[in-house]
This record gives structure tokens, C-alpha cells and sequence, in this order.
């Protein structure tokens, strides 16, 4: 290959937005038939809103641990709270009986995995972490 | 490959097995709020040609923390997919350096569909906006709620039922009704409720304007501290030399004119949210009415305005309470005092002072700001400037300002 060919691939790639360490991704069961969700959807669903996907089947939320650096970036960005904003919001809803923040766990590959194996699931893990096993219906950049 | 595989088949089998007992356990959670305020002159209520001061609940002139601190336990445990069961324990200062500790809610959740949800037991009245919540600390931003509106929390013994539901994404929308029997205590009075009901609209567009309408009825009894007749004819005539026969005369007079026994008692409030990041308003406005002797309601009223940093929020409140007298009972308690042998000025500052204790026109100021020290944990400072002033021609006594300092540190686990 020439050198000028392999400089303009060069150039080309470098000009080509890199996928972001932090994009995130929320995933769903790919049994669920779901394609995406806005971001209407994805707010209501983990602020305990809604508890249905828009096909009207059960949405149950699962999430990392509150010292994991993706759920407080999701909450940022797709929710619009900051964690003690958070924490309020839930301690409305909790201490009147109105709903519970999600499950937590551990660490993505639990998540993952516990969304590939329960059709209700829901959660968000980083982009790069979803594979076959599940589905991305909404991405946080 | 292999090792890693079944750690991960073990973390995920945990993680299953914690699901499955997710619903045989007992979720705990609990809140604490360690509040502490001072008053920079001590309340001042009498007949002195001292300089005159309002109070605020139990603070005094001296650092405290007994007034408003306080703690919840909360158990909550399911019992299927539908239905929860929900204790909390409460324990707050009970003014002598002790902390008393009662079963403060207790009720059952039924939820039939994703939209629709019963509550039965022991709950909070959704008076206001924050009522299902105000001694939460870390839910909102001050360190209490405006006490304009805010008298305290009022307890329900009944039933609640929310429909709540959505137009599209952006519009939320949701019923409430509440009805049953209610028995509180907030500041220097006893409140005793039956057929209470409660009926609350609200609608959030977007996520960042809310309004809320709320309407409460109840046949109420009132037990107020400082209406007592024979506390009153003690404390007001107890140095005048009068028989006991003209005595006698006014107690029973006091008895009957300040009967609070089952009044009819209607509140309409309309609350308004708005937040737009970093800005956020919020306002409610109240207004009671009841057909007791002396006042035909009350109005009360407060706007909030804060700004969000990423430490935490700074904002601004003005309050403002404004009862209304019943000029015409007013009036009607001056003659009949007077009918009844007291001297005209004593029969005329008796009534004053009376339909003082009843109604109190207040308002406030308050600075603060709230810093988010964690994810779970808050940290509070306020400075309120207390203001009382005269319902009625002449009243002198508690009228005047003072200037109120708190800091709260809130915590949820």
C-alpha cells in the first residue's frame, strides 16, 4: 500500500468520532421485542413512573451500586440529578410508600447478565460492555 | 476462562438468589435530622412595656438542639407483587432533653394496576406539597418547611387512593382521595378530625413545571392551649379584684362563645413548581376556612426561589400567614364581657388578647443554603427574620420581630 494511502486511512480515522469511555447504554432483554426508547421513556421507567414498557409488559430496573461511576453519570444525564437530588427524589417516594429505588448490584457484568437471563429487566451498563446477549435501546454519549 | 466463568455463574446465581428473597425480606430504611437554632432575643408575649418578640416553636435565646431534631426507622416488607406493608417509628425531641419514640406510620400498599394504588392504615394528610414528607429533611431544601403553612404533620386513619397516569411522555397527571379520621397535635393545639376528607390533582409537564390543587373538609375539635377558659380568666383577671360569682360568669361565657367542638373545617391549596436548571421556584397558597366564633379562615401563603450549584443550592423565602377576625364576634366578646360586670377596659383588652391568641398575622424572611456534603447526607444553614404583627387594633402582646438561626444536618440510609 502507498505511504499516501496509508497516511489518508490514517487521517480518515482520526477524523472519525471515537466512541467515548463513558458513552452508556441502557439494555433490555432482546426477547422483549423492543427496539428503543426515547428518552420520555427511559426517564419515567427509572424514576419508578412508569412501571411498564411501552408494549405493556412489566419493567423491572436493576442498577449498579450508588458508588459506581456510571450510575451517577446516568442519573446526570439521562435523568437530569445530580445523586443527592437523587436521594431526595427517592427519599420522597420511599418514606411515603410510593415506590423503592432500584435493585442494586455489584458491578456491569452482573447487570448484564442478570438483564440477558429476565425478559423484565432493565439497566445500563457501558457501551462497550453490550454484546448479543442483550439489547441497547437508548444510549447516554 | 473457566474459574472466571463460574465466578461470574456464582456472582449472577447470588445476585438471582438475592431477587428471589428480595421479596421475603424487610426493607430497611431511616432517616435522621439533627437540627439545631437559636432566636437572638428570647419570645416575649405579655403585657410589659418590655420590648415585644415572637417565638418559634420551642427555641429560645440559647443554642439548642431539642426543638427539631429528629429520626425514623422505616420497615417495609412485600408480601406479594401487589401488596406492602409499611411501619415507621419516629422519635423526636419531646422538650424535656428526652426523645420520644412512637409508631408514627403504618399502613398496607395495594397497588391493582401500574396506575392505581391503595393505601389503608395510618398515613400523612396531603394538605400541602410537602406534607406526605415534611419531616424528611433530606427531601427539600430548607430546614423546615415554612411554618406559615406548615403547622406540623397531620395524621389520617383511613384510606388513599392514587391514580396516576400519563398524556404522551411529557405530561404526568394523578388523583388523589384520602378520607378518614384525624387525630394531631401540632403546635400548642390538638386537633381531633372526623369524616376528613382529601381530594389532590396534580400535573407535571416535562418534568419541570408542576401544579397541584388540593382540597381538604373535616369536622374538626379543637383543643387550643391558650383558649382555655379557666386558663384564660387566670392568666388575665387573676390580679383584678372581682367575686367569684363574676368570675364563675366569665368562665362559663369563655366556655361557650370559645367552643371548638366539631367545626366545619375546609382547606383549598394550590401549589406551583417550577424547575429550570439551575433556577427552581416553587410557591403554595392556602386558605382555610372554618365557622368558629372568631375567625372565618386563614391565608396563608410562601414563594421560594433557589439556585443550583454543583455543591449544593442557595435560595430565598418570603412566608406570610394573615387570619381573618370576625369583627362582628370581636365586637359581640367586648359587650358580653362587659355584661357580665368586668370593667369596659378590662372587658376590652380581655377580648383583644383573646381574639390575639386565636389569630396571629405573621410573616418571614429566610436565607439558606444547602450543601450536598454526599450522595446521602446534607448539610443546612437558614437565617429567618420572624415577623408578628397586630391582627386587631391594639394588640401589643408578642408583637414584634426576631431573628431566627438553624443548621440541619440531614441524612437518609
Amino acid at each position: 500500500m502507498k505511504r499516501s494511502s496509508i497516511l489518508a486511512i490514517g487521517l480518515l480515522l482520526s477524523a472519525l468520532p471515537l466512541t467515548s469511555v463513558a458513552e452508556l447504554a441502557v439494555i433490555v432483554n432482546p426477547a422483549l421485542g423492543l427496539e428503543n426508547l426515547s428518552q420520555g421513556d427511559v426517564s419515567n421507567i427509572f424514576l419508578g413512573k412508569k412501571k411498564a414498557f411501552p408494549n405493556g409488559k412489566p419493567a423491572v430496573v436493576i442498577s449498579v451500586q450508588a458508588d459506581n461511576p456510571i450510575k451517577e453519570e446516568f442519573d446526570k444525564k439521562a435523568l437530569k440529578k445530580n445523586p443527592n437530588q437523587m436521594e431526595a427524589y427517592w427519599a420522597q417516594l420511599v418514606f411515603t410508600g410510593r415506590a423503592t429505588p432500584p435493585d442494586e448490584f455489584p458491578d456491569e457484568a452482573t447487570v448484564k447478565k442478570l438483564v440477558a437471563d429476565n425478559p423484565n429487566m432493565i439497566g445500563v451498563v457501558s457501551s462497550s460492555n453490550v454484546d448479543a446477549s442483550v439489547k441497547a435501546v437508548f444510549s447516554v454519549p | 476462562m473457566r474459574s472466571r466463568l463460574k465466578v461470574l455463574a456464582a456472582s449472577v446465581a447470588l445476585a438471582g438468589a438475592q431477587i428471589a428473597n428480595a421479596d421475603d425480606d424487610i426493607r430497611w430504611n431511616g432517616y435522621l435530622n439533627v437540627v439545631g437554632g437559636i432566636l437572638q432575643d428570647a419570645p416575649l408575649s405579655d403585657d410589659s412595656d418590655n420590648d415585644q418578640h415572637p417565638g418559634y416553636g420551642r427555641y429560645e435565646d440559647n443554642f439548642t438542639f431539642d426543638p427539631e431534631t429528629s429520626a425514623a426507622l422505616q420497615a417495609s416488607k412485600r408480601l406479594d407483587d401487589k401488596t406492602q406493608v409499611t411501619a415507621q417509628i419516629y422519635a423526636e425531641g419531646s422538650g424535656d432533653g428526652a426523645y420520644s419514640a412512637k409508631m408514627k406510620w403504618l399502613y398496607l400498599t395495594y397497588d391493582p394496576t401500574d396506575t392505581s394504588s391503595f393505601r389503608i392504615g395510618k398515613l400523612a394528610t396531603p394538605l400541602y406539597y410537602f406534607s406526605d414528607f415534611v419531616r424528611v429533611g433530606m427531601a427539600y431544601n430548607w430546614v423546615s418547611p415554612p411554618s406559615e403553612m406548615y403547622l406540623g404533620d397531620l395524621a389520617t386513619t383511613g384510606i388513599d387512593y392514587v391514580y396516576r397516569d400519563f398524556l404522551g411522555d411529557e405530561i404526568e397527571y394523578s388523583f388523589e382521595a384520602m378520607a378518614g379520621n384525624n387525630k394531631s397535635s401540632v403546635e400548642g393545639a390538638v386537633v381531633d378530625s372526623d369524616n376528613q376528607v382529601t381530594l389532590v390533582m396534580t400535573g407535571t409537564m416535562s418534568g419541570w413545571l408542576t401544579f397541584r390543587l388540593a382540597y381538604t373538609s373535616a369536622t374538626s375539635t379543637l383543643t387550643i392551649d391558650a383558649l382555655d377558659a379557666d386558663t384564660l380568666v387566670d392568666e388575665q383577671l387573676g390580679g383584678v379584684p372581682l367575686s367569684d360569682e363574676t368570675l364563675d360568669e366569665v368562665k362559663v361565657l369563655l366556655g361557650e362563645k370559645l367552643d371548638l367542638n366539631e367545626l366545619k373545617v375546609s382547606y383549598i391549596t394550590t401549589g406551583l413548581k417550577m424547575d429550570l436548571d439551575p433556577w427552581q421556584l416553587i410557591t403554595e397558597l392556602s386558605r382555610s376556612s372554618t365557622d368558629s366564633y372568631l375567625t372565618g379562615g386563614t391565608q396563608a401563603w410562601y414563594v421560594c426561589g433557589g439556585y443550583r450549584f454543583d455543591w449544593g443550592v442557595v435560595q430565598l423565602t418570603y412566608a406570610d400567614s394573615d387570619p381573618e377576625l370576625d369583627n362582628d364576634a370581636k365586637d359581640d366578646l367586648d359587650a358580653q364581657l362587659g355584661a357580665v360586670s368586668l370593667p369596659e377596659y378590662i372587658a376590652a383588652q380581655m377580648g383583644t388578647q383573646i381574639s390575639g391568641a386565636t389569630l396571629s398575622t405573621r410573616h418571614s424572611i429566610s436565607a439558606g443554603v444547602r450543601v450536598n456534603t454526599s450522595r446521602n447526607t446534607a448539610l443546612k444553614f437558614e437565617l429567618t427574620k420572624l415577623e408578628e404583627e397586630a391582627t386587631i387594633p391594639d394588640e401589643e402582646r408578642g408583637i414584634g420581630d426576631n431573628l431566627l438561626f438553624r443548621t440541619a444536618l440531614n441524612v437518609t440510609f
